[in-house]
């Protein structure tokens, strides 16, 4: 069996303003007791107003888990916590400001963040929140299991597979086995557009390089001072520049290509070439649109290696329709996988699925739905304090000083939001009984829909139901 | 060798204060008596303090005071006018005010057992969680249980309750010979530790009774015309109250003036310009009674609900006028209800001849008296002041002509004991005093007879004879005298707005502050209470020296706003801190480490979170 993967976390505190969640305010009736200093187990409290030891500081609400204590222990009720505006404000309909305070707090010790007061639905929403998990197997001593006795593997492997081998009489194996590469976790980190500032751009190099994944990157992206972590780096490049980026192609393991319509015509060619230069895997990145599932169903005909596709930031389909006729993640991947499995050729292909990847919950959920691993971009970034706004329009806002902070940090907090991440799958797939991610895809037997066993007990009773307000 | 130097050798752990800043806040009490009557009469500088924290410590102060023949003057809040803690010469301060735990609470008997120096108000916090409540209790309800025993025992509630000795169950009591023992009401000694003012010995721990908290508290405020008006209308009151069985908890009469005072301090008009009598009724049943008794009255006007519920909830803060003066002065007698008007009357004429406004504030005491407090306001900083007084004396003395007794004696009124006792009682008294304090060590130089420097020749001036005499001379010649010192003079002008100076000369000195002061509480250092603070202020003002360790005392402080909160008269006591800390830190900088030393103390102090907890 062989070694355990892990991550290795480390608390690694940004010293940059970031968002929080409460908001706690001292009363002018504070009497300065210190009392709230002492119920306080996360030190939101402390003396030292303006340097006066006498008085009490203004209360440090970034490192509040929202437990009420303060609020209820203060002798004179002089503590008062709300919601935060700026928190309210950020992300939108689909990146919920929690899921900032969550990522940041994953980032910043490994840890799966306990907001502390219960959560009190709704149970069900949009995309992945429709979907639950099976937990049958919740029962087991899983916490020990997972991470002590029992071994729950979490790689998955990429590249083309065989739907079957074939032997000649003498029992000796005809078919040629394709390579393929492992990753111990099923998520590799996906170029982000945005523009990084150098240390930033290092570390998530290096993050990848740390923890044994890749991440793609631009080929013009790819300079000098990475070139050590080229292994761990997926070159993206347009078909038609296959020859120009030779020398590059010649270092990596992977190369991906953006996907055109001449792609599907030539593809088998195209691998020929690429694998002419080097023995690497292709992949062929696609955006999620309106008949994906037919582009993609036709690519693996053609051979392909693996198939990335791609939705927009929040986990959307590519076309120009209203926000309620574009399909979201969940049905976008069942779609494809669907459309793979019904043509037969699901398994000889790797499918990759990125856009709207938000918290760790959604890989295994993307997984049941049919994708072979995920790759992530956004998230990486609000672990770095990078604000997201989704109205009017999007826009990402990094927080000052971001460029001055040291590879080191910004690297640990990658890997601790993926050790996070990486827990929390474990949890899920023990729970669920499975011990291997790769069994994960496109399990849906192992999950619940909820527009399904909705359908399933009142369909009968209301017909027509208006789903829409889910 | 210096007493103090002696008195440590078998001291032990027993806290002194001995330095001279320190032993200046035990020289004084309420009163704003100008140093030509103190410092130069009398020695009024103690030797050292003693902050006992047990009888064995109380005992030993006592014995070494019999031993060196030296005076030892129990101190409580010192929120008394009369100089009752004030020493005549020197001696030994047993400052009680921090023996102020509260030992045991009977819920079933519902009494509680309690240190001298527990606070009333700490003890109402306390019982009122376990739904009972003090009796009667005093006004300033921020005073010590014992320092009340001994001084005065007629306040709120006492209408219906009576003196407050009727609600002691047991005392422990330390003679000054260092003997203690539990002594009831049924004791023939029993008597001799009620207003005595500290002449017996030391009260240890009290024992008394609580009542139930009441439904609600019922207030009514009636209108009169005049003050002679509403005095008739109590005296048939009380004959109604004996008939048809309305028991109010307590009665005050204010004056007129008294409630404009009220106005001009929240600039606004909430009370009318007339006599007011404020009644407070405990529940529901006994209104009705009252209301049906009111409209058997008939045409009796009555102020809106909420300003008599203002009222009411203001009782504690007696003082407030204060903020007017900067300097409040008054008598304090108790007369027949049926004499009060006249003595009223008088009082006013006479206040009007030394051009000074006299505001009435009186507690109806039981169904025959009254004790009234005839205040005036004036500025201890002008020179009108030492004229003013005088007219403290001659209130007393004319009420106690008109058939009143002195409701206490102290220094100022110790010439009046023969209005208080007759002949018979009074050698029974000193009887008693020859016998349990042969060395005549318990707070000597008063009460009985003033004990002053200069071979006791200014004593002189206080012996009942020679005072009662030119007292009855000044009266006589007031409207002269008065009206030749108002001439020249002019009139007391009420102040509208306090700066810093005048913030310091408003605070009444009542000790509110120290019962709720944080720092206090851990350290049993007067000088670090909001009090101590301005008189360092006031210190400061006049340009005095001072030291830097008396000066670093003003950054001791929690900033709790407890003692702002607590203040009778109302001051901006944060800003006044934030003023003299910037003051301070200017001359002799921040002591950091003292201030986080101060801190350390007061987190370790269990006392302290109790303190915290209670008033949760």
């Amino acid at each position: 069996m062989p070694k355990k993967y892990h991550i290795h976390s480390k608390v690694t505190p940004l010293n940059l303003d970031y968002v929080f969640k409460f908001k706690i305010e001292r009363g002018e009736n504070c009497i300065n007791c210190g009392k709230c200093t002492k119920v306080c187990i996360y030190e939101a409290h402390k003396r030292g107003k303006d340097g006066d030891t006498r008085k009490m500081a203004d209360p440090n609400t970034v490192v509040c888990k929202n437990c009420f204590r303060c609020i209820q222990e203060c002798p004179r009720g002089a503590l008062e916590k709300s919601l935060d505006k700026d928190f309210l404000n950020i992300g939108g309909g689909y990146w919920k400001p929690d899921m900032f305070i969550t990522l940041w707090k994953q980032a910043e010790d490994g840890k799966v963040p306990v907001t502390g007061a219960g959560y009190r639905g709704p149970f069900t929403g949009p995309g992945f929140d429709s979907m639950w998990t099976d937990m049958s197997e919740i029962v087991r001593p899983t916490r020990d299991g997972i991470h002590g006795r029992e071994y729950i593997s979490t790689s998955v492997e990429l590249g083309r597979k065989l739907n079957h081998l074939t032997f000649d009489e003498k029992g000796k194996l005809l078919s040629k086995i394709h390579d393929t590469i492992d990753i111990p976790i099923p998520i590799i980190f996906d170029f982000p557009k945005e523009n990084l500032s150098p240390n930033v751009k290092v570390a998530l190099v290096r993050a990848a390089a740390e923890l044994n994944t890749c991440i793609v990157l631009s080929a013009d992206d790819i300079k000098a001072d990475i070139k050590k972590y080229i292994k761990n780096i997926i070159p993206l490049i347009s078909h038609k520049e296959i020859d120009k980026h030779q020398g590059l192609i010649k270092s990596v393991r992977f190369v991906a290509l953006d996907y055109d319509e001449e792609i599907l015509s030539t593809l088998p060619a195209l691998q020929d070439k690429i694998k002419k230069i080097n023995n690497v895997l292709t992949i062929i990145r696609i955006p999620a649109t309106k008949s994906v599932e037919a582009i993609v169903s036709k690519l693996a005909q053609s051979g392909a290696e693996i198939i990335h596709v791609v939705a927009d930031y929040r986990g959307q389909e590519n076309n120009d329709s209203a926000d309620q006729n574009r399909r979201l993640a969940k049905d976008i991947i069942r779609a494809v996988h669907l459309k793979l499995v019904e043509d037969r050729i699901r398994d000889e292909v790797t499918i990759i699925f990125s856009g709207g990847i938000a918290m760790a919950e959604h890989v295994p959920k993307a997984m049941l739905c049919g994708a072979d691993l995920i790759a992530i971009d956004l998230p990486l970034l609000i672990a770095l304090g990078a604000r997201l706004y989704e109205e009017p329009e999007k826009i990402i806002v990094f927080p000052e000083g971001l460029e001055k902070i040291a590879v080191r940090t910004v690297m640990q907090r990658i890997i601790n939001l993926m050790g996070a991440w990486h827990s929390q799958l474990l949890e899920v797939m023990g729970a669920m009984g499975i011990r291997e991610a790769r069994r994960l895809r496109g399990e849906t037997g192992r999950a619940i829909f909820f527009e399904e066993i909705d359908n399933d007990t009142f369909g009968k009773l209301f017909k027509k139901r208006e789903t829409a307000n889910i | 060798m210096k007493l103090v130097e002696e008195f440590k050798k078998t001291a032990g752990d027993i806290k002194i204060i001995d330095k001279k800043e320190e032993k200046e806040m035990y020289s004084h009490d309420i009163g704003d008596v100008p140093v030509i009557m103190t410092k130069t009469l009398f020695n009024i500088q103690p030797d050292f303090v003693v902050q006992p924290k047990n009888a064995v410590e109380i005992k030993k102060v006592l014995e070494f005071a019999n031993e060196k023949k030296v005076a030892v003057i129990p101190r409580g809040a010192a929120s008394w006018g009369f100089g009752g803690v004030i020493p005549t010469n020197a001696g030994i301060v047993i400052d009680l005010s921090p023996f102020r735990k509260i030992l045991h609470l009977d819920k079933a008997q519902k009494t509680i057992t309690v240190e001298a120096g527990a606070r009333w108000s700490d003890i109402d916090i306390l019982a009122k969680k376990e739904g009972l409540c003090l009796m009667t209790y005093p006004s300033s309800k921020f005073s010590t249980v014992a320092g009340w025993i001994a001084t005065g025992g007629y306040g709120i509630n006492s209408f219906r309750y009576g003196h407050l000795s009727n609600q002691i169950i047991s005392m422990t009591i330390m003679t000054p010979s260092g003997e203690s023992k539990k002594i009831t009401s049924k004791d023939p000694e029993f008597e001799y530790f009620i207003s005595t003012e500290g002449e017996y010995g030391i009260i240890l721990e009290v024992t008394l009774k609580l009542r139930d908290v009441p439904q609600a508290s019922y207030s009514h405020l009636c209108y009169f015309s005049s003050d002679k008006a509403a005095f008739t209308f109590l005296t048939s009151f009380m004959k109604a109250k004996a008939s048809e069985g309305i028991n109010p908890n307590a009665i005050r009469f204010l004056d007129e003036n008294n409630l404009n005072n009220t106005n001009e301090i929240m600039h606004a008009s909430i009370f009318k310009k007339n006599a007011g009598v404020l009644f407070e009724f405990g529940s529901s049943e006994e209104d009705e009674k009252f209301l049906k008794f009111m409209t058997q009255a008939g045409n009796i006007e009555e102020a809106p609900r909420y300003a008599a519920s203002y009222l009411w909830n203001e009782r504690l803060f007696g003082m407030k006028a204060k903020r007017l003066g900067p300097t409040i002065m008054g008598s304090e007698i108790i007369i027949p209800i049926e004499l009060a008007a006249g003595f009223i009357e008088r009082a006013k004429k006479l206040g009007a001849y030394f051009g000074v406004e006299i505001f009435i504030d009186c507690t109806i005491i039981d169904s025959k008296m009254a004790l009234i407090m005839t205040n005036y306001l004036c500025d201890s900083r002008k020179f009108k002041y030492y004229i003013d007084l005088t007219m403290q004396m001659i209130l007393t003395k004319t009420a106690l002509s008109m058939g009143a007794e002195p409701y206490g004696l102290g220094i100022w009124n110790a010439g009046f004991i023969n209005y208080l006792y007759n002949s018979e009682k009074k050698q029974k008294l000193l009887a008693y005093k020859a016998k349990v304090d042969p060395n005549n060590i318990m707070n000597p130089g008063k009460f009985f007879g003033i004990q002053s420097k200069f071979f006791n020749i200014p004593a002189v001036v206080f012996r009942p004879a020679i005072l009662n005499f030119s007292i009855r001379m000044l009266i006589l010649l007031s409207p002269v005298i008065g009206r030749i010192a108002t001439l020249i003079l002019g009139k007391n002008k009420k102040v509208d707005n306090l700066d810093f100076e005048l913030t310091t000369h408003a605070c009444a000195k009542c000790g509110n502050c120290i019962a709720v002061c944080p720092a206090y509480l851990v350290t049993g250092n007067e000088a670090l209470t909001a009090k101590g603070k301005i008189a360092l202020a006031k210190k400061i003002i006049d340009g005095k020296k001072v030291t830097q360790e008396e000066a670093e005392n003003v950054f001791m402080c929690m900033h709790c706003k407890g003692c702002e909160e607590i203040c009778q008269t109302n001051l901006e006591l944060m800003m006044l801190w934030d003023a003299l800390e910037k003051r301070i830190d200017g001359k002799f900088g921040r002591p950091e480490n003292k201030i986080n030393d101060f801190l350390k103390q007061v987190d370790d102090s269990k006392e302290y979170w109790d303190m915290v907890e209670r008033n949760n």
